[in-house]
């Protein structure tokens, strides 16, 4: 009975780590609204196909940080950091949110503080930390897509190692 | 008869094993939860609930609750150093993370807060705050990366919004959020305030569960690792930190013992280098 137990709790661990991950034969997902796969492990290569948000990818083989991958519409290559092991669950449309990758920086950025907050600032007496919150929002956001794009490319990070 | 209850045991340890996976904390009895009526064994057995609870708020919830306990953050650390370059730089490095994070699609703020204490704060949503003591304190990009990894990584995996979910009496959140601002809706103000308030709570005195926070860290290795920046940023940090510790005198008290995660932290290392 003992070890037909601990028989049974291995069972149950083995169930905890069959989470997948970045490993050859593996089904992995995109996590943007857009990710390129690209015909070489390098992020200026040409693009074999853009893939949607959480699509599955098959890989087939890494190189570094780079997979291999087998999408619907093509094979080529993806940089780990652009794909998750689980596939992501958020539906931002239904929010009203941001459903393209257009739209993603704009729609947030511009979102003033929102009714339920304002009443919530009102009633607590936050009015100062507020305004500090609005003026971070100012100059974070300016730093957008390119500006990050430029940072990683100088500093060699992401998929410009 | 026998094979039924072998059948059955499988099952539950296949459940146990797959939230543990998820989020081991909620196995584990917290001191933390002592007397606020959480009970964790009950957990597993509301395993489904729990599953829906995690789905149950949606992204303008989420940024509504975490942009007032943004707010409560500020107000309650000094406010916020308002020095352009410094805030710049956090904002290249947190969102060079950011944007290989599993949630790349928010909005990310970085900012420093106006306080001498040691400490880092995120708020659903992507407001990641450090302190200036913590900014001074951290000698290079590499360590400042692996404090901003960690909150990240409490943004993406949810951690605040899990103790709100806890909360039975706050299931109503979404439908109160998403209310606001319409003719119909009246959102119940003291219910929101009750659910920013156990948020905050946490976050400034009880802290996560140690397993959530060591999940933070196993998280922010791996992004750190993944965007370029040195995987031991983090252990840095926490050393500089623990060289700091008086006797008598706890760094991070809301946070797991830092020799603890440190060792984890090198153990990352270790398996990473093989």
């Amino acid at each position: 009975m003992k070890r037909k137990f601990t028989a049974l709790f291995f069972a149950g661990l083995l169930c905890a780590t069959l989470g997948g991950g970045f490993d050859a034969g593996n089904t992995v997902f995109t996590k943007r609204y857009e990710t390129d796969l690209l015909t070489d492990p390098q992020p200026l290569a040409g693009t074999v196909a853009t893939l949607p948000f959480a699509a599955g990818v098959k890989i087939i083989s890494l190189q570094g940080k780079w997979a291999n991958v087998t999408a619907t519409n093509g094979t080529g290559w993806i940089y780990l950091g652009n794909l998750a092991d689980e596939k992501p669950a958020e539906d931002h449309s239904i929010n009203g949110l941001q459903t393209s990758a257009s739209a993603t920086t704009a729609s947030v950025a511009a979102r003033p503080l929102d009714n339920v907050t304002a009443q919530y600032v009102q009633q607590e007496g936050l009015g100062q930390a507020a305004a500090d919150v609005r003026w971070l929002e100012r100059q974070s956001d300016v730093i957008g897509k390119a500006a990050v794009t430029r940072y990683l490319k100088a500093g060699g990070k992401g998929e410009y190692q | 008869m026998k094979k039924a209850a072998s059948i059955i045991a499988l099952v539950v340890l296949c459940l146990a094993a797959f939230d543990a996976f998820a989020q081991f904390g909620f196995l584990r009895p917290n001191p933390a939860n002592q007397g606020n009526g959480i009970q964790p064994f009950k957990m597993l057995g509301d395993l489904g609930k729990t599953l829906k609870g995690a789905s149950g708020i949606g992204l303008q919830e989420e940024l509504t609750i975490g942009h007032s306990v943004a707010v409560q953050i500020v107000s309650k650390y000094g406010g916020l150093v308002r020095e352009e370059d410094i805030t710049r730089r956090v904002n290249l490095i947190g969102k060079s993370l950011a944007y290989y994070s599993d949630r790349p699609e928010l909005t990310y703020r970085f900012g420093v807060l106006n306080s001498a204490s040691v400490n880092a704060f995120s708020a659903p949503g992507g407001y990641i705050f450090i302190t200036r003591g913590l900014y001074d304190m951290a000698q290079n990009d590499d360590q400042l990366a692996g404090v901003l990894a960690h909150e990240i990584t409490h943004v993406t995996r949810k951690h605040a919004l899990k103790i709100i979910e806890r909360g039975e009496f706050f299931s109503g959140i979404a439908g109160l959020a998403s209310d606001a601002g319409t003719a119909a809706g009246k959102p119940d103000l003291t219910r929101y305030s009750q659910g920013v308030d156990q948020i905050t709570k946490t976050l400034f005195e009880k802290g996560f569960d140690p397993q959530t926070e060591y999940d933070a860290d196993q998280g922010a290795f791996n992004l750190a690792s993944m965007v370029g920046y040195a995987p031991d940023g983090l252990e840095q940090c926490l050393r500089t930190l623990q060289s700091q510790e008086a006797p008598g005198v706890t760094v991070f008290p809301t946070h797991p013992p830092l020799k603890k995660r440190i060792e984890r932290l090198e153990s990352y290392l270790t398996a990473a280098n093989r």
